[in-house]
Formats: C-alpha cells, structure tokens, sequence
C-alpha cells in the first residue's frame, strides 16, 4: 500500500485532514432563512398539512367508497320500491268494487228497465265477475212485462188475488218483495 | 438548547459553535427528534434544525457557489424535511435522509439553471462573515481569508460529481456507503470519485501555496 493510500484511508477514517477548511465554523445560514424555516415548520405542524392528510388518506378512500355504495344501494332500493308499489289505474269498475251491497247476483231492475249488475261486497278487486246462472238469465228473459213497472206489478198481484190465484199472487208477491226490498222490509207490508 | 434560541422569541441562532457541538450527538436521537416533530412537537424541530443547519449549509454554499441560491435551496431543503415529515421512518438515519434532499435539491437547481445566475458571491459572503469576528485579530483573519480562498478555488476545479461526493463526505459526516447511497452510485465509484477529489483538492492547495 502506497503512502497516498494509507493518507486516503486515514481521511475516509476521519482520523486525518488533508488541508486546512477555516471558514466552515462562520459559514451560516442568515438569520432571515432560519426564521422563514422555523416559521414554516411551526405552521406546518399548526394546521395539520399535507403528512396527516396522507394518513387520512388511508382509511378516507375505503370509507368514500363504502358511503357511496351505501347511497347508490338505497338509491336503487327506493326506485325498486317505487315501481312496485306504484298506485293501480282507477277505473270506474273497480271504484263499484268496494262499494258495500247486500249479498245478491243479478237481478231485473223493474224501473230502469235494463239489467244491473251487483257484486258482492265482499269479492276482490281483481276477481273476474261471476258468472250468470243460466237459469236465472232465462227468467229474466222470459219475465212477464207487468214487471216492468212497479204500479202494473202490484195491480197484477192485486188482479190474480181477486181472481182467486192465491198461489199465482202470493208467487208474483214473493218475487217482488224480493226484488223490491225496501218494500219487503216496511213496517206495513 | 444550546445555540438556539426559542421560535416564541423569534430571535437568531446565536453562536455557531452551539451548532457545531451538537451536530455529534447520536442519530438515533435524530431519528426520534424527525419523529417527535411529525408528531407535532416544535421543539423538537427546532433541536433537529439547530444541530444540521451549519453543516447542509456549508453543502450547499460551496456546491452552488453561490449564497443566494444556497439560501434558496436551503429553504427548499428544509421545506421538504417539513412536508415530508410523517413519511419520515426511524431506521433511515436523519443525515443521510437530509443530504439525500439536498442533493437532489442541487441536481435539480442544475437541470433548472445551465448557467450560474449572478449573486452574492461567495468571496463576498466569507469576506462578511469574517468581518463579524470582532474578536479576531487582523493578521489572523487575512490569513484565514488567504486559506478560504485557495480551498474555494480548488473546489472549483473539481468535477461535480467529485466535489459533490467531497463534499458529502466533508460536511454530511455520512460514511462512503451512505455517500453512495445519496449520489446513486455504488460505493466504489463513490470511493473512486473521493480518492480523486481528494488528490486534486490536495494538489491545487499545494500548488497555491506555493505560488503565495
């Protein structure tokens, strides 16, 4: 090993100086750059900047992520519910459906002349009408025409009893009471 | 803390031998300074900054060659430290994490400026700084003056990466390992680069002296 190794393996070492360096103990920074750094710091640390946003970074992102598909899967949900709970169309057949009749199925109105129909109240909204007895719809099909009007009705009654068709009166009597319930139901009938 | 006056009072670091004295203390102190600072506790800034101020100072002065730009990168330097706090791990040493900073902090100044932009110079800023010795006496000073110069312009002619490695090696006390680690190089370029610093720095002061 030459002379200039063993000097440059002491200088690695620290154990010797090659050349005198007097001014390294005055080269300083101006005091203006230490208050401007140790300003800096102090601020840095007083309102939290960029170090501690990068740790909240670390769970702020799962968290972001986890409230927006939260608030996308309620946004669906309530558009799903919607649709199916959207209110039915009301129509005109339907509204007659939750009125409350007395139990009855198809009956001759004498006055109007046509057939009203009747439900029962307590059939569902959406169930397909009953059918027609076929015997019914042959009575009324072969009806009598003094049927037709209440006054020509009772006059007929009023005419079979005089005649002495008890039985024919008392049937016809029958029919009407039952068709006409209100005068079944009076007091003096 | 020695050398260094509290950030309540605002006042200057006061002697820089305070500095000096500290700058031996262990790094492992440093590393839980750096981490007591990211924590939040300015104090410990403040001992960390006090201990290294002189000597990245001194770096980058004579890198730059330049007091301006040296204050300038000296605050970005310490702007990074700052920033870069809470990234800041305990088992990379303190200097070597801060000379790190400042050499890319100069490698980046190069890329920016191709030419060495006008400012105080150099001769100016060690000329003020001996004046303020009031203690000293005159045939000292000159002297020192004498000698400041002729290491300055032996600096000068060196290589970038030598004087850069030089340099590291003078003022960071970072081991060739570090120096290495530092500059990007495997540790025997780094070593080649200071052997070859350290011949021509010898030489040209040798040969100044001379001449004088």
């Amino acid at each position: 090993m030459t002379e200039h190794d063993d000097e440059f393996d002491d200088f690695l070492a620290r154990r010797r100086k090659l050349f005198r360096r007097p001014e390294q103990d005055v080269l300083e920074p101006p005091h203006e750059v230490d208050r401007l750094v140790l300003r800096q710091a102090r601020e840095a640390i007083e309102t939290r900047g960029e170090p501690r946003e990068i740790r909240g970074m670390a769970w702020g992102a799962p968290l972001a992520l986890a409230a927006s598909l939260l608030v996308a899967f309620t946004i669906f949900l309530n558009v799903g519910l919607t649709k199916k709970e959207r209110v039915p169309e009301v129509k005109v057949d339907q509204v007659a459906l939750r009125r409350d009749y007395p139990p009855a199925t198809v009956v001759t109105a004498p006055m109007a002349g046509t057939a009203v129909r009747e439900y029962r109240s307590d059939a569902s909204p959406g169930a397909p009408l009953p059918a027609e007895p076929a015997a019914e719809a042959g009575a009324t099909r072969q009806a009598p025409e003094w049927r037709n009007d209440t006054g020509t009705w009772l006059a007929e009654i009023q005419r079979l009893r005089s005649e002495g068709k008890s039985a024919e009166a008392d049937a016809e009597l029958a029919e009407f009471k039952r068709q006409h319930k209100a005068y079944a139901v009076s007091p003096d009938r | 803390m020695d050398g260094l006056t509290t950030s309540e009072t605002g006042a200057p670091f006061a002697h820089p031998r305070a500095a000096r004295r500290v700058e031996s203390v262990s790094d492992d102190e440093d590393a839980q300074l750096m981490l007591a600072y990211a924590r939040g506790e300015m104090r410990a800034f403040e001992t960390l900054y006090s201990r290294h101020r002189a000597a990245l100072y001194r770096y980058l002065v004579r890198q730059s060659r330049d007091t301006e730009i040296a204050n300038d990168l000296f605050q970005e330097v310490w702007s990074r430290v700052i920033v870069n706090r809470g990234r800041y791990e305990a088992r990379a040493k303190f200097r070597t994490f801060l000379f790190t900073l400042a050499h890319n902090c100069f490698i980046d100044h190069c890329r920016r400026m191709k030419s060495r932009p006008a400012g105080t110079s150099i001769e100016d800023a060690d000329a003020a700084d001996l004046l303020t010795d009031d203690d000293a006496r005159p045939e000292y000073e000159l002297e020192r003056a004498e000698n400041s110069r002729r290491y300055r312009a032996a600096l000068a002619t060196l290589p970038q990466e030598q004087r850069d490695v030089y340099l590291l090696h003078e003022e960071s006390d970072l081991s060739l390992e570090e120096i290495a680690r530092v500059t990007g190089v495997g540790t025997e370029t780094a070593k080649s680069r200071l052997r070859y610093a350290v011949g021509k720095l010898k030489a040209a002061m040798m040969a100044e002296a001379d001449v004088s």
